[in-house]
């Protein structure tokens, strides 16, 4: 019988989630999914051959640059699955690049379920397309690169790219850099958003907690007990498997392989786990698990967000960012909220790489695909169209008009949302217009974020897994079974799991990891300084 | 003497009866009781599911689950369209090509029987994997997008195969000689005599293609990017990936969870579940009849 | 030569279709199998992708990782083989005794978890196990006794797994020993009741006989794929909860769990390949038996 599932199995019973897609994926000898830190400065023989591709694809045509007609591809995740009116907001966008540049563009908007296994086949199988959205995550940059698939842009850059090179944040440059060369254009993202602790605004005012003077998480243990012992229906604090707390992670260590941080404090390369500050933080929830503030099966559950809105928690952390009057978590949770700033993460490699364009290895026409994300970083009613869709159908204008100038438009949402690119995904995000889903002053709020961040030490400096492979394959089986217990503090015995884990960490090869990454880390100051 | 030792045979042994029926009455209780939770949480708000848990009488009614999916009606309905016609299709040609080649393997007189039977095993267990498999259907025969491509990899299998050699073994040798003798050839043999005599092999068979091809979302996501040549189970996964694309820390960050959006729930998980496998379901106790029936037939042949 | 493949032509005629079908989407792509020897990349193709020897395997091999996963899921197999089929005989024996329109409700019935894909499944079962809010817990609440944590102490999964396991296939596996009961010739069960055999002793002397060879076969494929383990089972319904894995882990997972940040495909394939080949060699062995014993039910 089993034989019957084991074989139909394989392709039926598993119906299921991306986590599955993932399975299959590297079951059937592939794999995608996402990493915080990750792979190579590409060795010299991986990105050799690609830019001899484009040595030989940028041949001297100036004058006649644009003198054939040609077809360009941009492969890209479909934001809403609903996405709709694709030929009109294509021919409209159309109109503009096949006047300037005598091309047109078609978008192969996949569907998440489908994102990261197709992009991975099609580059594999060396399929010819021309531009693809790559992140340090999603369809990994690091991997693309050390496998071949993308173009180095250098070149390029200078001959076509001169808006892109005017916008592009200058420090962003060196988190696309492999091997001295450019592969990917970075977006404009909010590259350090801040983190926050997020409370149900009813319960601050009943129990008159001053939540603006919580700096840690553990300056949240009276308001957790409060709540513990006077509200019976509620939960103190949220944490799942995959969230916790706002702070328990270490704003100042910024990672560089699973496990491996380098610390902005003295500049070394250390194992997170045996840094005392981020030992006393998971202690700290395993007592809040032990005082009952955190739910028993909390490490079961994975959908931080329906978790969020359920509004059953007092605490709860940020929905990615902080304001003020906690506008942002009360919109995105749907209750009445207030938020404390907990902290600034550095301006990381990852950070900086959460949203880039690059050109494929086997585009045919690289130069034209320049031109056009040149043109896209230039013009803004081309960008704000590829993201907003057309007027009138797609969006209205509130004041101002659209051809020249600032205007403010309303772009439909909700159930009757049709078409939406995050401006991000293209890549100017302050050239979006002022509008419901960003106001021009967040916008200019993130900007100065950003600008005013602080760029973590190792910027630039990526990390080749190449040589210590098995290690982190070890490493990282461990730390996807530790982490739901971690952040969710449901261990009986935290001193006694806390020292296992650290030596089956170190018996899986965690030492030539760190001695790895010290190595790598030391070759790229010496080159860098 | 036959037909009163079938009546004998029939006749009940009630206490006997009566325990089987009570055993597949409990057993099929727990097969349905997971299925009426599926169809009590898909009429259930999501904020009831996260503070009440998953449960079979849904607190508060609500249709949502289903607006979400019907939202855009054209795609599933012509996802139910792909899957129907690939499934009729596929099951179709599949046991031709499935039965004709364990037919072979199956007579004990054929030559290259053991070197048949090997060649097909051997795929059972090694797989050349998805990146020459993409390359093949992709790049050299052309079939991204296609109807083909979701058809022609699960034609033939060597489950299938062993399966269907394991039925047609049991075939008496010498109702083939004798036909032989006659002066038939193998395909009017095959055509003529082992088919009408298997077919409870052949319904089984049959149930089973067209499990697969229903059930199948795998080959979308290699080989489909055009929402209208989409299946059913393609469409329940996509479902579930972009909810949980859209509660991710990634999604939430950079904002792209916007108030008002319409953000697929773990009731429309549930709700997708029911559209896909609803109709199947209703099918399958006709599907089952003739499926029974052919059975009977074949039963009856000695 | 010619004279045999002549005699063989009928035949063959017949399984060319199938034949063709197996060399173009089965033996083409084989290739792959270089793969778990190579560092892929994209630019060069499989051919020409540089060679890395057993490196890929390495992971798989390393310190006492595989240990672990490789006895639960061979347990896991095991179990599955000999209660699986046993219960479905069991069940394909007892519906053969029922009139046919019990038999169709029953079946339809016992389809239908075979219906619902892994994790929706596993959301089924969590409204069953859920600490506050499921059946059972609220059941014991009731009773006055302490609620179990479910999700957190792994003695309990080996049998939640085995029944789970069961209860989606049952349906599917019962009806291919169902078939093969149809097929009996029904002239040898009213000789053995002219005989006056009982329902047990025609069960035992003529059904599960005249079924054994699909039995063995079904069996001996079991046997290849008992390194492979049922990701959706094993993910979804213990909610991928790590404090389970003492008993819940098994080798899906565990690649899973190892190359999710490396996405390498190399050292996947190497996994599928490690797999393939356990299997293989098992079975090969399996069928050699077999053979001595009868040539009849081996399966090449």
């Amino acid at each position: 019988m089993s034989r019957t599932k084991a074989k139909v199995s394989k392709k039926l019973l598993l119906s299921g989630t991306g986590a599955i897609l993932a399975a299959m994926f590297i079951i059937s000898g592939c794999n995608s999914k996402d990493n915080a830190a990750s792979s190579p400065s590409g060795s010299s023989e991986a990105s050799q051959p690609a830019s001899e591709a484009s040595q030989a694809a940028s041949p001297e045509d100036s004058g006649s640059e644009t003198k054939d007609f040609v077809k360009l591809s941009w492969y890209m995740p479909k934001p809403i699955d609903s996405m709709k009116d694709q030929d009109t907001v294509e021919a409209e966008a159309n109109k503009i690049i096949s006047e300037k540049l005598n091309a047109e563009l078609h978008l192969n908007l996949i569907d998440n379920a489908g994102w990261e296994d197709k992009m991975k086949l099609i580059s594999a199988a060396g399929e010819p397309y021309d531009i693809v959205f790559t992140t340090f995550s999603s369809n990994r940059i690091s991997d693309n690169v050390q496998k071949g698939a993308l173009l180095p842009l250098d070149d390029l850059l200078q001959k076509y790219g001169q808006n892109i090179l005017a916008k592009v944040d200058s420090r962003a440059w060196k988190a696309v850099t492999y091997n001295g060369k450019i592969m990917a254009i970075p977006a404009q993202t909010p590259y350090s958003p801040a983190g926050a602790h997020v409370f149900k605004k009813d319960m601050v005012e009943k129990y008159k907690f001053d939540y603006k003077n919580v700096k840690s998480i553990q300056d949240l243990e009276p308001f957790l007990a409060e709540i513990k012992k006077n509200e019976p229906d509620m939960i103190p604090l949220l944490a799942t498997a995959n969230g916790t707390a706002s702070g328990v992670t270490l704003y100042d260590y910024t990672t560089i392989s699973p496990g491996i941080s380098y610390s902005e404090q003295d500049g070394k390369v250390v194992k997170i786990l045996d840094v005392a500050q981020n030992k006393a933080n998971y202690q700290t929830i395993n007592d809040f698990y032990k005082k009952g503030y955190i739910a028993k099966d909390a490490a079961i559950k994975t959908d931080y967000l329906a978790e969020a809105k359920s509004g059953k928690y007092a605490v709860m952390r940020d929905s990615g960012g902080y304001t003020e009057d906690g506008s942002k978590s009360t919109a995105t949770y749907g209750f009445p909220t207030v938020e404390t700033l907990s902290g600034y993460p550095t301006i990381s490699t990852n950070s900086m790489t959460s949203a880039a364009s690059a050109i494929s290895a086997t585009s045919k026409n690289p130069e034209r695909a320049m031109m056009l994300l040149d043109l896209i970083w230039g013009d803004k009613y081309l960008l704000n169209t590829l993201a907003y869709g057309v007027e009138g159908k797609n969006y209205t204008v509130k004041s101002g008009t659209v051809k020249d100038g600032n205007p403010t438009i309303e772009a439909t949402s909700g159930s009757e949302q049709t078409w939406a690119i995050w401006h991000n995904w293209l890549g100017p995000l302050w050239d979006q217009w002022d509008s419901n889903w960003n106001s021009t002053a967040a916008l200019e709020a993130m900007r100065k974020n950003n600008d005013n961040g602080k760029a973590s030490g190792i910027l630039g400096f990526i990390f080749n897994p190449e040589s210590v492979k098995t290690e982190i394959a070890q490493v990282s089986a461990i730390q996807k079974e530790a982490n739901p217990i971690l952040t969710t503090g449901s261990m009986p015995d935290f001193e006694k799991y806390y020292t296992n884990l650290q030596k089956r960490l170190d018996d899986a090869g965690m030492d030539k990891i760190l001695v790895e990454a010290q190595k790598q880390f030391d070759a790229w100051k010496s080159a860098n300084s | 003497m036959k037909e009163y030792a079938t009546t004998l045979a029939r006749r009940p042994l009630p206490v006997g009866k009566l325990i089987i029926h009570l055993l597949f009455i409990a057993l099929c209780a727990a097969c349905i009781f997971p299925f009426l939770v599926i169809i009590g949480t898909s009429v259930q708000s999501e904020n009831d599911i996260v503070k009440f848990g998953y449960s079979i009488i849904p607190k508060n009614f609500t249709w949502d689950a289903y607006r979400v999916i019907l939202h855009s009606p054209q795609t599933l309905f012509q996802s139910y369209f792909v899957t129907i016609t690939t499934t009729v299709v596929g099951s179709i040609v599949g046991m031709w090509v499935t039965t004709t080649y364990a037919y072979a393997i199956s007579r004990k007189d054929y030559r290259f029987r053991s070197f048949l039977a090997f060649f097909i095993f051997f795929t059972m267990l090694f797989h050349g994997g998805m990146v020459p498999s993409y390359i093949l259907m992709v790049k050299w025969l052309g079939l991204k997008n296609t109807m083909l491509a979701l058809i022609l990899p699960y034609l033939i299998s060597g489950w299938f195969v062993m399966l269907m050699k394991g039925f047609l073994q049991t075939i008496p040798e010498a109702v083939i000689e004798s036909a032989k003798i006659d002066g038939a050839g193998e395909l009017r043999i095959f055509a003529q005599i082992v088919i009408p005599i298997s077919k409870p092999a052949l319904a089984t068979l049959g149930l089973f293609f067209a499990l697969q091809y229903w059930n199948d979302w795998w080959l979308t996501l290699l080989y489909i990017e055009h929402d209208h040549l989409m299946k059913l189970q393609y469409l329940l996964i996509r479902v579930l990936k972009n909810m949980e694309y859209l509660n991710s820390a990634e999604a939430i960050q950079y904002g792209l969870v916007k108030p008002g959006m319409l953000v697929p729930s773990l009731s429309a998980r549930m709700a997708m579940c029911i559209l896909a496998a609803g109709p199947m379901l209703l099918v399958f106790p006709l599907f089952q009849k003739y499926f029974v029936q052919g059975l009977t037939v074949g039963s009856v042949k000695g | 030569m010619i004279r045999i493949i002549k005699k063989n032509a009928g035949l063959s005629m017949l399984a060319l279709p199938g034949f063709l079908l197996i060399i173009i989407f089965n033996y083409v792509p084989l290739y792959g199998l270089l793969l778990p020897f190579k560092s892929y990349r994209y630019n060069l193709g499989i051919w020409n992708s540089p060679w890395v020897g057993f490196d890929n395997f390495g992971y798989l091999f390393h310190g006492d990782a595989l240990y672990r996963v490789l006895r639960n899921t061979i347990l896991y197999n095991m179990t599955f083989i000999v209660l699986g089929t046993t219960l479905s005989v069991v069940v394909a024996l007892l519906l053969y005794e029922l009139s046919r329109r019990f038999v169709r409700a029953y079946q339809t019935i016992l389809f239908i978890p075979y219906f619902i894909s892994w994790v929706v499944a596993g959301f089924a079962f969590r409204s069953l196990f859920d600490m506050e809010y499921g059946v059972i817990n609220r059941f014991l609440v009731s009773l006055g006794e302490e609620p179990i944590m479910w999700y957190s102490d792994p003695k309990y999964w080996p049998y939640i797994i085995v029944i789970a396991a069961v209860w989606k296939g049952l349906g599917y596996s019962s009806v291919i020993y169902y078939a093969a009961l149809m097929g009996i010739d029904s002239e040898y069960y009213d000789a053995a009741k002219i005989d006056g055999a009982s329902k047990l002793r025609q069960a035992f002397s003529i059904s599960v006989p005249m079924i054994k060879p699909i039995i063995i076969m079904l069996v001996i494929l079991q046997i290849g794929s008992i390194c492979y383990s049922d990701f959706g089972l094993f993910y979804n319904v213990t909610l991928n909860s790590s404090l389970l894995y003492s008993t819940t882990d098994v080798i899906d997972t565990f690649v899973y769990r190892s190359l999710i940040d490396l996405g390498d495909i190399g050292m996947a394939s190497a996994a599928g390949f490690f797999q393939s080949i356990v299997g293989f060699c098992l079975v090969l062995i399996t069928n050699t038996i077999v053979k001595k014993i009868n040539p009849e039910n081996s399966l090449f």
